[in-house]
C-alpha cells in the first residue's frame, strides 16, 4: 500500500498542481501543516517540487517570557523616544496636532514650491550678505605690495589680506608675474591679458 | 492601588477576547493595554516573518520591537477601513527589508568569503532531506534567497510559508495581485533550480521538475 493511500498523508503530485493553479485552497493550507510535521512526506513533497522544502519550515516558537520581554522593550523604547533620547521621537512627543508638519508624504507633496521658495530665500540671503561686503574695505596693505593688486587682494578675507605678502616678480609688455608667499603657502600667478579666454 | 491593578487586569482580560480590529482601534485611542495585548498576539507571527526574511534571531527581535514602536507612533494614521493584519505586516516587512538592505550594504564585500566558510563548515556531506533539521532548512533558504529580489523573497515567504492570501500579500508588498503571482512563480522557479544545482543531495529523489504556470 502506497503512503498516499494512507488518509493522513496527502497526494503531493496533485497538491503541487493545485498549488501552481490556485495556491490558496483549504486543502493546500492543511497540507502545509502536515508537511511541517511529517518527515516522510517531506521527502515525497520535495521529490515532486524541491521548493516545497522551504514550505516545510516549522513555525518559530515564542515563550511567554519572550513576549513579556518584548512588551518591556517596546515600552522602554517609547519612553526613550518621547524623552528625546532616541531618534525619531518627534511623532511620539508632538502628537497628532503637529504631525502634519513633519509628515514625509506632506513634505513630498509640497516639495515643488517649497524647493523653489527655499532656493530663492537662500539666493536673496546670499546676495544680501555679499552686498554688505561689495564695497571694499581699504585695509592698509603690507609694505612692498603692489598697489595694483588691491583689486585682487580685496577678494580675500580681511584676515588673509593682511597676512599674504604679494610681490610683483616680473612685468612685461603683455604679462605680469606675481608671487604670494606665506609660511605654508606659495602661489605664483601669471596674468596675460592676450590669452584667448 | 488594588483597585487600579484589578481594573488593569480586567481590561487586559477584555482585550484578550477582542478582535484585531478592535484592538487596533483601542491603540488608536492611545490605550497602552491594548498595545500590550497586540504585542502579545503579534510577536510570534512578526518574529517568524522577520526571522525568515533576515535569518538572524537577534536582528529579527530588533525589527519586531521597532515595528511595535512604529505602530504606536503611527497609530493615528491607521484607517479603520484597512485590514489590521495587513497594516501591521506592512510596517514589519518594510522595516525588515530596510534592515536587510543596510546589512547587505555592510556585508557586500564579505559575502563570498562567508559563503565559502559556510560550505566548508558543512563539509559537503551528503544528507537526505528527511534528516534535515529546521536550522539547516533555514540556512539553505537564506543562502538561496540571496539570489531573489526583495519582493520575490517577501512574496514567497508571505504566500508560501505564512500562507497569506494573494490579496493580502499584494497589500503588504504594495503591488497588484498579478505581480504577486509573477513574483511567486519566479521565486519558486529560482529556488527549485538553485536547490537542485547547489544541494542535489537534498532533492535526490526528485524525478522531474514540476511544470507549473503562474497562478491565476
Amino acid at each position: 500500500m502506497s503512503r498516499f493511500e494512507d488518509k493522513t498523508c496527502p497526494d503531493w503530485k496533485r497538491l503541487a498542481v493545485e498549488r501552481g493553479q490556485a495556491g490558496g485552497s483549504a486543502a493546500w493550507g492543511e497540507a502545509r501543516e502536515h508537511l511541517r510535521a511529517c518527515p516522510h512526506c517531506r521527502q515525497e513533497a520535495i521529490a515532486v517540487d524541491p521548493s516545497l522544502l522551504f514550505v516545510a519550515m516549522a513555525p518559530v516558537e515564542v515563550t511567554e517570557d519572550e513576549v513579556h520581554a518584548m512588551q518591556q522593550a517596546v515600552a522602554q523604547s517609547l519612553r526613550r523616544r518621547s524623552a528625546g533620547w532616541e531618534p525619531g521621537a518627534r511623532d511620539a512627543v508632538r502628537g497628532p496636532r503637529w504631525r502634519w508638519l513633519w509628515s514625509r508624504s506632506r513634505s513630498r507633496a509640497r516639495a515643488p514650491w517649497l524647493r523653489v521658495a527655499a532656493t530663492v530665500a537662500l539666493l536673496v540671503g546670499f546676495l544680501a550678505l555679499r552686498g554688505g561686503e561689495v564695497s571694499p574695505r581699504h585695509d592698509p596693505l603690507p609694505e612692498g605690495v603692489d598697489s595694483r593688486l588691491a583689486g585682487e587682494a580685496s577678494d580675500l578675507a580681511p584676515a588673509e589680506r593682511g597676512l599674504l605678502p604679494v610681490e610683483l616678480l616680473e612685468e612685461g609688455n603683455e604679462a605680469r608675474l606675481y608671487h604670494l608667499a606665506a609660511p605654508d603657502l606659495a602661489v605664483v600667478m601669471v596674468f596675460d591679458e592676450t590669452l584667448p579666454f | 492601588m488594588p483597585k487600579l491593578v484589578y481594573s488593569q487586569d480586567h481590561c487586559r482580560k477584555a482585550w484578550m477576547e477582542a478582535e484585531d480590529g478592535e484592538l487596533l482601534a483601542a491603540v488608536c485611542r492611545d490605550d497602552e493595554l491594548a498595545l500590550d495585548e497586540l504585542i502579545r498576539r503579534k510577536t510570534q507571527p512578526l518574529l517568524q516573518l522577520a526571522l525568515r526574511v533576515l535569518g538572524d534571531l537577534e536582528e529579527a527581535k530588533d525589527v519586531v520591537q521597532m515595528a511595535f514602536v512604529k505602530i504606536w507612533e503611527n497609530r493615528h494614521r491607521f484607517d479603520p477601513r484597512w485590514s489590521p493584519n495587513t497594516w501591521i505586516y506592512r510596517i514589519a516587512t518594510n522595516l525588515a527589508i530596510d534592515h536587510l538592505r543596510s546589512r547587505r550594504r555592510r556585508e557586500r564585500n564579505a559575502e563570498p568569503i562567508q559563503y565559502h566558510l559556510r560550505r566548508a563548515e558543512d563539509g559537503w556531506a551528503r544528507r537526505s532531506s528527511a534528516g534535515l533539521d529546521q536550522r539547516e532548512i533555514m540556512g539553505i533558504f537564506h543562502e538561496l534567497a540571496a539570489g531573489l529580489t526583495e519582493k520575490q523573497r517577501l512574496v514567497f515567504l508571505l504566500r508560501e510559508v505564512e500562507g497569506l492570501s494573494s490579496r493580502d500579500v499584494a497589500s503588504i508588498a504594495g503591488c497588484r495581485e498579478s505581480t504577486v503571482r509573477n513574483h511567486l512563480f519566479n521565486a519558486r522557479k529560482y529556488l527549485r533550480q538553485e536547490l537542485l544545482r547547489r544541494y542535489p543531495e537534498y532533492a535526490g529523489a526528485h524525478q522531474g521538475r514540476a511544470q507549473e504556470a503562474p497562478e491565476g
